[in-house]
């Protein structure tokens, strides 16, 4: 029953993003074109480029996931199914979970994928790749879960934007720092393996967290 | 099945009702009347379990159960077809897709079956969200302004959907401007005046 629920909740919200797919390529359009204009702005220093490229690369991730937080509910406020899912009976906290997850894998594989192509471009080779590729998986569905619950508090708010990026920026600077300095530590030979741990950790937090608060968010926009 | 103790109602700084009492039982239509403005959403709403009512407490007999809310906004989404909307609505509410479906065809939607429910018109929406009428097994359904932009077919459909409620012991409330028809005969509650 949970898991037909699950299902149903997970299948909609990929049929929606599908639909919608000009709006995810959003995000995506402007994690690539900071990435393309950096070097050429930056001149021909190799050196300085391969030094700034994790933190370049992570930080315009997070800024292209944050693009994608805003529109995560303000349809399903518009058209009522926040009070569908607040009267259905289901446990919203269950609701908000398949929804999370679908939201963290539409938002995320994309700019997962493109990521190695475009740190190649800022010349990151070898290992690195990998623990860029790594350090994404783990860390991109945080970023989306914060984005989610910052998004949730500010649901029906006017220039709620603002707003959000207040509220989730502070919450996104430690997946910052792990991430890019995994990628730091593997391009000048040191383990990552410590950094990939944390973000891990970062990771279970943010799955056992985020439903609930997020859960609790959407039940207050309704009163 | 639902009683209401002194239920209080501000919004935005404005009192909209106090002190009000009711008792809906099983096979109960309950009708909320009153001028615009004067507190029917709300009243539903504190009911649903949306918000929270300022003053006064509501009363389940036995346990406390979902019931089924169709609210000015129909949870209607419009990036998906009339079918899937339905089936999202069955996974989550327990009740048959497969029904739904044919209470679409029954009022002369069938052929927008599989089309997105934002090409289709206010009325066709409202009647998608209103087809799990046609299958819904919860005992209390809340309905605000349910024959909005509705026609006289769907309308009639509509009234028919009430009476099998009440005949199976389940109970309605809803919010209308609009005269049922006469085998439809309810409590009637008046706000604001």
């Amino acid at each position: 029953m949970m898991g037909r629920i699950f299902a149903a909740v997970f299948r909609r919200e990929v049929r929606l993003a599908w639909r919608r797919r000009g709006q995810l390529l959003q995000p995506l359009m402007f994690y690539a074109l900071v990435m393309l204009l950096f070097p050429l702005g930056a001149g021909a220093d190799l050196a300085l480029l391969g030094q700034a490229a994790p933190s370049l690369l992570w930080v315009a991730a997070l800024l292209a996931v944050l693009l994608a937080q805003g529109p995560l509910f303000s349809a399903d406020l518009e058209e009522g199914g926040i009070e569908l899912w607040v009267t259905s009976g289901v446990s919203l906290g269950w609701l908000a979970l398949a929804k999370l997850i679908a939201h963290a894998m539409i938002v995320s594989l994309p700019l997962i994928l493109v990521s190695p192509v475009l740190a190649g471009w800022l010349g990151v080779h070898g290992e690195a790749l990998w623990v860029l590729a790594a350090s994404m998986a783990l860390g991109m569905p945080v970023l989306c879960w914060v984005g989610a619950l910052g998004a949730a508090l500010t649901l029906g708010l006017p220039r709620g934007g603002v707003l959000l990026a207040l509220i989730v920026l502070p919450l996104y600077i430690p997946v910052l720092m792990f991430g890019a300095g995994a990628v730091h530590a593997a391009m000048e030979g040191r383990p990552a393996g410590g950094a990939l741990v944390l973000l891990a950790g970062l990771l279970c937090l943010g799955a056992s967290l985020a439903p609930l608060a997020t859960a609790a968010a959407l039940r207050i926009s309704q009163e | 099945m639902l009683e209401a103790r002194g239920l209080g109602c501000v919004r935005g700084g404005r009192l909209l009702f106090e002190n009000l009492s009711f008792a809906v039982e099983a096979g109960q239509l309950w009708l909320v009347r009153g001028a615009n403005g004067s507190g029917k959403t709300s009243l539903l709403r504190v009911l649903a379990g949306l918000s929270p009512a300022e003053e006064g407490e509501l009363v389940w007999s036995g346990e406390r159960e979902p019931v089924l809310w169709v609210g000015h906004r129909v949870a209607v989404s419009a990036g998906l077809t009339a079918r899937e909307n339905l089936e999202f609505m069955a996974a989550l509410e327990g009740g048959d897709a497969g029904t739904a479906a044919a209470a679409l065809e029954a009022v002369g939607l069938g052929g927008f079956l599989e089309m997105r429910a934002g090409r289709l018109s206010e009325g066709q929406v409202r009647r998608i969200a209103l087809a799990r009428l046609a299958s819904s097994t919860r005992r209390l359904w809340l309905l605000d302004e349910p024959l909005t932009s509705l026609d006289e077919a769907s309308t009639r459909w509509f009234e028919a959907q009430l009476l099998r409620q009440l005949e199976r012991g389940g109970a309605v409330v809803m919010a209308t401007h609009r005269e049922l028809s006469d085998s439809l005969q309810g409590w009637t509650l008046r706000l604001g005046a």
